[in-house]
């Protein structure tokens, strides 16, 4: 089964994976909620993790009627709150690990 | 099937007008959306809401709900009256048979998890699909394809199909680690028409391993060593990912070192990581009256004291 894990979208590819139209992905790019490389939209290339914070954010603009502005402070509070539970959850167990329970 | 009370998901009165139905669809996303919630069930109740939402904030889907209302209730067996003709024009995909029986079948494109545009309904791109795929760390390690099972939901031209099951056999790239995504064209759902499949995407999760830490690409290992081990230095035989090694701990280790052992780590796309013994100097239990006498000597001879920056 051929998998990829660094594929590489154009703005093209990117909304027809999302199947949103191209003001919109250029509007999640200006709120900085994804950074693709490349200097300009004919030029940008997204990657699969791009696309999947993308999604994210398609669901959460549509389905809690938040307008762009807001979804960007939620993921950014999102991801923050992921990064801290992972750490939170490591701590905890090289604490156990330390302590010999 | 069973009669859903959408008003009771919302927790409003049947007769709540739209604002009280729209603030009310708000709260209730906010808490059970699968994107924000830790709930239990998130996803389930998120969907029931979404339904509800759905129905309610629509004046001509209302009125024909609060009709049918009429013929049953929450928890009773429900089948739409003889000759019922919904609107058919729900439009929707993740939708209950409940809401389908009613409303007609929403074909796809939904607005729910299908990220489909409306563009053209006689053919478009199957759905991309969303799977979780928890790894165990010797799982990273092996080039053997590791075989995947999920489902996805299929739509025909009467609506919704029975939900297809797939096994694949899925090859890791090499480097795989935690929270990655990995892309498999055209194994989501399928086309309509003469429409592409969708692609798959997995979500990769490391599965937290009852020896090892993970951090990145490397491991760390709490290695419980006697306090003798930790004086005089020893030599250690230690569990690693692919099979044992032996570790030099110098004389005079202290409790909580951490000692580089390179190449030992996840694989990485063109090496490894390295693997961190982390040392913990443990205490035997008890001990025999002999022992006793050895630490007192030792005590009486070390001159250490390791509470010398305390001014007390």
């Amino acid at each position: 089964m051929q998998t990829e894990n660094f594929a590489s979208l154009s703005l093209h590819d990117t909304c027809h994976a999302l199947g949103i139209p191209a003001d919109q992905i250029i509007e999640i790019v200006a709120l900085g909620i994804v950074a693709p490389a490349g200097g300009s939209p004919d030029t940008w290339e997204f990657d699969l993790h791009m696309l999947s914070t993308a999604r994210r954010a398609q669901r959460l603009q549509r389905d809690l009627h938040l307008d762009w502005e807001a979804v960007a402070l939620v993921l950014d509070l999102l991801h923050e709150r992921e990064r801290l539970q992972q750490e939170n959850a490591l701590l905890h167990r090289q604490l156990q690990r330390l302590l010999g329970d | 099937m069973d009669f859903k009370d959408y008003y009771s998901f919302l927790g409003v009165a049947p007769d709540a007008d739209l604002k009280t139905i729209k603030t009310a669809y708000r709260r209730l996303a906010r808490k059970y959306h699968p994107d924000v919630s830790t709930e239990k069930e998130a996803e389930n109740q998120f969907k029931d809401v979404a339904e509800a939402y759905e129905v309610l904030s629509d004046e001509k889907k209302r009125a024909e709900y609060d009709q049918l209302r009429q013929y049953g209730s929450a928890g009773q067996r429900f089948e739409p009256p003889p000759g019922w003709q919904g609107s058919g024009t729900a439009g929707h995909s993740d939708f209950s048979d409940f809401f389908e029986s009613i409303f007609g079948a929403g074909r796809r494109g939904g607005t729910s998890h299908g990220f489909q545009s409306s563009e053209d309904f006689t053919s478009s791109r199957g759905r991309d699909i969303e799977v979780e795929m928890p790894l165990f760390l010797e799982d990273t390690l092996s080039d053997e394809p590791r075989p995947l099972q999920y489902s996805m939901p299929h739509y025909g031209e009467q609506g919704r199909l029975p939900d297809i099951r797939k096994t694949l056999g899925v090859r890791l790239p090499p480097g795989v680690a935690d929270g990655d995504r990995i892309r498999l064209k055209g194994q989501g759902g399928p086309g309509f028409g003469n429409g592409q499949p969708g692609d798959l995407y997995l979500h990769i999760r490391l599965v937290p391993h009852p020896l090892f830490d993970v951090t990145g690409h490397d491991l760390s290992l709490t290695v419980p060593v006697a306090p003798w081990e930790a004086a005089l230095g020893a030599r250690i035989t230690l569990p690693t990912l692919t099979g044992k090694i032996t570790l030099t701990i110098a004389p005079g280790s202290q409790n909580g070192q951490r000692l580089r052992i390179k190449g030992k780590g996840l694989r990485t796309r063109t090496g490894a990581g390295d693997l961190y013994a982390i040392l913990r100097i443990e205490m035997p239990a008890g001990g025999t009256a002999e022992a006793k006498r050895l630490w007192q000597s030792l005590a009486d001879t070390a001159g250490f004291n390791p509470r010398k920056h305390w001014e007390v």
